[in-house]
């Protein structure tokens, strides 16, 4: 028997068939650390709403590979969601209720005090709209009342799919440093589904990259930026760049242009970019900016587009 | 325990998840609708009752009224959509992820979500009630209805009815619960459940498929009273529990594994979630659904209450024709019970009490009956129970006689040749004897076999006479020179009844039904009393047939002969012809009767109430001439004579005549509403005793009219209608200077 222990969620050979030949989540093993912010990335239709409705049961599975703290999804459903606050997709509220009576319902399910109400009220900034129906809430508005509905029983697992859906920039933030807050002070474990890289890069301290239903990088964000490395750039955006085309060229071969007018370096190691500016200031080259490009994107690109 | 916490849980946040949802207003609306158009009829009808002035409560009668007309088809469809606006609730906000991933068990979820059904379905019933007591309630205070004021509101009765009747809808949630949870949309659970209700209301409505659930209350509100076999609930109302259940269990298997595949398939062993249920529901259907005969009983035993302000100290049992007693059992303390020792042919009885009207039973040896009658002077209340209680529950419901294409035959079908007649008529007979077989109470009791047969006897007698008189006599006219011949499947309605079977002797269409086949085949019909009498003594064997057509038109004759010599000479040759020693006896004693009472007897005298309570007896209009109508309210006839009679009392208002209308009425409120309308130059008078005064004067039928002397002696009995001449030419010849 497996030691399930260190992991908040723990699949093995997770699969969902959509009908015959449509594998939409094929062999799927997650590790989550506990005190972990998990980034489940992966394009539209990479499988990762089916995984999250697998992992809070929404979908029958036969097979009892899911493991949430330890324990067997299967043999513990309901009462795994004691201690588990979900939003899948978009939040599920009633619309004919206040947002503050959407609350009091989960307050009266989960024998919750009400007093609770107005903290997450508070946390996610709906305090002033409490009282309105929820039907006349912009979207933002009703992302966040999901949230607070999450995070009503004081989880310590949270599971939130796509929570950065409608929201403003501000609302962003405001969002990524309460997750940040949330798992720092609280040692909630998160677990988040996205499809934005830098969303993901900015929150989490692990990751999973999902394609196609196969899970194709898991780790932790260092592990990944060890992992995509390898292909690391610096762009330079140079004045005139026609004129200075050929010079460039001559020095370093392997330099490409963009219809930009960058100069975009393959980089060999980190040390590189100063012997280039070097030889860029010697040459009198009008150098504009410097950007260093992690790779990380490209390399998300390039991995989840064939 | 877990499972109870969590409903409490799941049963609290459905109450607030009710807020702003819409259902109470729908609940007020749909109950409202009812009473509110009861109301509006009954504030523009002219008369001040919306209900029957004879009902012993308009308040019950009222409320059965709203119950009614909400049963079978509004409530079926208030309930469909009670359940899909609650579980659009789930739908709506995002398809139940929110509850599914709280901790409780779905099963609390899905049965708390049901039982709000329940309870929305409840208040909804109560808040009819309330409707249609307010509209009680505005109808006593601007038409003044006096039956309103009189009676108070009976509790017990809406308490059970409204009980059953939430019962009797817990099939259709139960079944629409299944679909709306399963069916994100609105437009196929409200279909199914529409389509549904229609199709149960007309099924139903034939009498048949009485276990679909959406006709159950339908059935529920016609049957109001509920089990007259003092049961709790009616086998209908058993089986919406059933279906109640299974569609609780199959929906919920459904709804817990998403799909029926899974649910119910996958893997296969999930097959006994589908089988073991469904058999289990399909013995408990047949068990229900199946009717029941009662056993006899191993002792001929009658007992029961009688509830009345007059004294009645013996109640009786008694037969036609000639109104034999054949029972007198001694009451006492308002109740009885006897044990009878001799043989009692299975037959439908007269029960007796006091004056209040006779109530047919249906009686035999091995019976136990039991029998209750309230009267509270207003209206009386019969009811029986025992093991014919399904006989004679049939026989109060009538037997279903209105057969639509039965009267064309009877009517039009001299056009048809015999093979199509034969062929309509057998189809018909089969269609009604089908009825008989089939037919069953609201508790599933079936009649015992001797009296479906005889059911069948008496029915087919409409038939026979069809095929053996009518039809032969069309034929006759229409194709005289050919032979009718009936194809050979005919011969079984025609062995059903024969014309000589004495067991049916005591009833009447059975009499009436003989009687017009000797007469037609011997043609007696036209033939003077003498002709008649002899011939028929002269062609019919002895026995009950010919003693019943003999004494009957001995009887006619009686009545029709004014001279007493006559009477008698016409008696002494053919009563002796009669073997039946009561008749014989019947017969004198009407004659006796009639000499009596012809001209310059004393008229007996009476006792009657007038309007101003006073008491009033013939004796106290000595003096002046009496000419009398006697009539009732129920009687139509004498509604047409009123008229002519008012005419002539305005007309004559010289104080040596009395104009005076007795009323033979039971209840004394129909005849109070009546009679204040009527002409004030009409005494109006109601009969103390309808009996003793019917049986003092001789009157089998009304409308009637005397005429009496001002010494009290009778000029005419018989008085010809007022709307005939001669009934005026009559006033002027006998009263003096009229």
């Amino acid at each position: 028997m497996i030691e399930k222990n260190n992991y908040a969620i723990e699949t093995s050979d997770l699969n969902y068939i959509f009908r015959q030949d449509r594998k939409v989540v094929n062999e799927v093993n997650l590790n989550v650390p506990k005190g972990s912010i998990f980034g489940f990335l992966g394009p539209n239709g990479a499988g990762k709403t089916t995984t999250i409705r697998m992992l809070t049961g929404m979908l029958e599975n036969e097979p009892d590979n899911i493991f949430i703290q330890g324990k067997s999804l299967k043999e513990n459903i309901p009462g795994i969601f004691e201690s588990m606050g979900t939003l899948i997709e978009t939040p599920s509220l009633y619309l004919h209720l206040s947002g503050r009576d959407n609350l009091r319902v989960i307050t009266r399910l989960r024998n919750i005090d009400e007093k609770r109400i107005d903290k997450v009220l508070k946390i996610v900034s709906l305090e002033n709209d409490a009282n309105r129906k929820v039907k006349e809430y912009s979207l933002g508005m009703k992302q966040r009342l999901g949230i607070a509905l999450a995070l009503l029983p004081k989880p310590s697992l949270l599971i939130l799919d796509e929570p950065a859906n409608g929201l403003d920039p501000a609302g962003i933030i405001e969002i990524r440093e309460l997750l940040i807050h949330l798992n720092r002070d609280h040692g909630t474990t998160i677990f988040i589904s996205s499809h934005l890289l830098n969303e993901v890069e900015k929150t989490c301290t692990h990751v999973g990259i999902i394609h196609k239903g196969n899970l194709l990088f898991q780790g932790s964000m260092t592990d990944l930026q060890q992992n995509a490395g390898h292909g690391k750039q610096v762009s330079i955006r140079v004045a005139d760049a026609p004129i200075w085309k050929d010079l460039i060229i001559s020095k370093f071969p392997q330099v490409t242009i963009t219809k930009n007018n960058e100069f975009i370096f393959q980089l060999q190691d980190a040390e590189e970019v100063n012997r280039i500016n070097k030889q860029l200031v010697l040459d009198d080259v009008p150098v504009l900016g410097i950007r260093l490009n992690e790779g990380l994107e490209e390399w998300f690109i390039k991995m989840t587009s064939n | 325990m877990q499972f109870f916490s969590d409903y409490k849980k799941v049963f609290k946040a459905e109450w607030l998840k009710l807020k702003g949802s819409g259902i109470f207003l729908l609940t007020l609306i749909m109950a409202a609708f009812i009473p509110a158009i009861f109301t509006i009829d009954g504030l523009m009808q002219t008369s001040s009752d919306i209900v029957s002035v004879n009902t012993a409560n308009p308040w019950k009668e009222l409320i059965s009224n709203c119950f009614m007309v909400f049963g079978s088809f509004f409530f079926p469809v208030f309930l469909t959509l009670v359940v899909i606006r609650l579980t659009q609730i789930e739908h709506v906000g995002g398809g139940w992820k929110l509850i599914e991933t709280q901790p409780i068990s779905k099963a609390s979820l899905y049965l708390g979500k049901f039982t709000m059904a329940v309870i929305i379905a409840y208040l909804c019933l109560l808040a009819l009630i309330i409707f249609s007591l307010l509209s009680g309630a505005t109808i006593m205070l601007l038409k003044g209805n006096e039956g309103f004021k009189n009676n108070s509101i009976p509790f017990e009765f809406i308490v059970g009815l409204s009980f059953r009747f939430l019962i009797s809808g817990l099939g259709v949630l139960g079944i629409q619960f299944l679909f709306s949870v399963v069916i994100s949309g609105f437009l196929w659970p409200f279909s199914i459940g529409l389509a549904a209700t229609i199709t149960g209301a007309i099924v139903a409505g034939f009498g048949q498929a009485l276990w679909w659930p959406y006709a159950t209350p339908g059935l529920t509100v016609r049957n109001s009273e509920g089990s007259s076999a003092g049961n709790f609930l009616l086998y209908y109302e058993w089986l919406s529990i059933a279906w109640m259940m299974l569609a609780l269990w199959l929906g919920y298997q459904w709804y817990q594994r998403k799909t029926v595949k899974r649910a119910f398939f996958k893997p296969l062993s999930r097959l006994a979630y589908f089988f073991i249920p469904v058999i289990l529901f399909a013995i408990f259907f047949r068990y229900m659904n199946e009717p029941v005969q009662i056993p006899s009983h191993n002792r001929t035993v009658i007992s029961g209450i009688i509830e009345s302000k007059e004294n009645i100290p013996m109640v009786y049992l008694v037969s036609e024709p000639l109104m034999d007693t054949v029972l007198a059992i001694p009451v006492e303390k308002n109740s009885f019970k006897f044990i009878v020792d001799k043989k009692i042919l299975p037959a439908e009885y007269y029960f007796i009490a006091g004056n209040m009207s006779p109530n047919k039973i249906f009686f035999g040896t091995n019976d136990s009956l039991y029998i209750s009658m309230k009267s509270d002077g207003k209206s009386s209340k019969f009811t029986t129970g025992g093991n014919r209680l399904p006989e004679n529950e049939f026989m109060k419901s009538g037997g279903g006689n209105d057969n639509y294409q039965l009267y064309f035959l009877q009517n039009f079908g001299y056009e048809m040749k015999p093979a199509g007649f034969a062929k309509e008529l057998k189809q018909q007979w089969d269609k009604e004897m089908g009825k008989i077989d089939d037919y069953k109470t609201a508790d599933n009791l079936k009649p015992s076999a001797d009296f479906i047969t005889l059911q069948k006897k008496l029915s087919t007698l409409r038939y026979k006479s069809l095929l053996d008189l009518k039809f032969t006599q069309w034929f006759r006219v229409y194709h005289p020179k050919e032979k009718l011949v009936f194809p050979k499947t005919i011969d079984e309605i025609r062995n059903t009844v024969n014309y000589n079977d004495s067991s049916l002797m005591r009833f009447s269409q059975y009499r009436d039904f003989v009687k017009d086949y000797y007469e037609k085949t011997f043609k007696l019909g036209v033939s003077s009393d003498t002709v008649y009498l002899s011939k028929t003594c002269n062609v019919l064997p002895k026995g009950v047939v010919r003693d019943h057509l003999i004494f009957n038109r001995l009887k006619e004759a009686i009545g029709r002969t004014r001279d007493s010599l006559t009477r008698e000479a016409i008696l002494e040759v053919y009563a002796p012809a009669i073997s039946q020693e009561k008749m014989k006896q019947q017969l004198f004693k009407q004659h006796y009767l009639i000499n009596s009472l012809s001209r310059g007897k004393i008229a007996p005298d009476f006792q009657t109430t007038a309007l101003n309570k006073d008491s009033i007896s013939l004796k106290d209009l000595k003096g002046r001439y009496v000419v009398v109508d006697v009539w009732a309210t129920w009687c139509m006839p004498c509604k047409i004579q009123t008229p002519n009679f008012e005419r002539l009392a305005e007309q004559y208002t010289n104080p040596k005549i009395a104009f005076v209308s007795l009323s033979i009425d039971d209840n004394k409120y129909s005849w109070k509403n009546e009679a204040n309308e009527k002409s004030s130059q009409v005494l109006q008078l109601l009969a103390n005793d309808k009996n003793v005064f019917g049986k003092a004067y001789g009157i089998e039928s009304i409308p009637r009219f005397l005429l009496i002397g001002p010494d009290g002696k009778i000029i005419n009995i018989q008085m010809p209608y007022p709307s005939d001449p001669a009934f005026e030419d009559i006033l002027k010849r006998e009263v003096q200077g009229l």
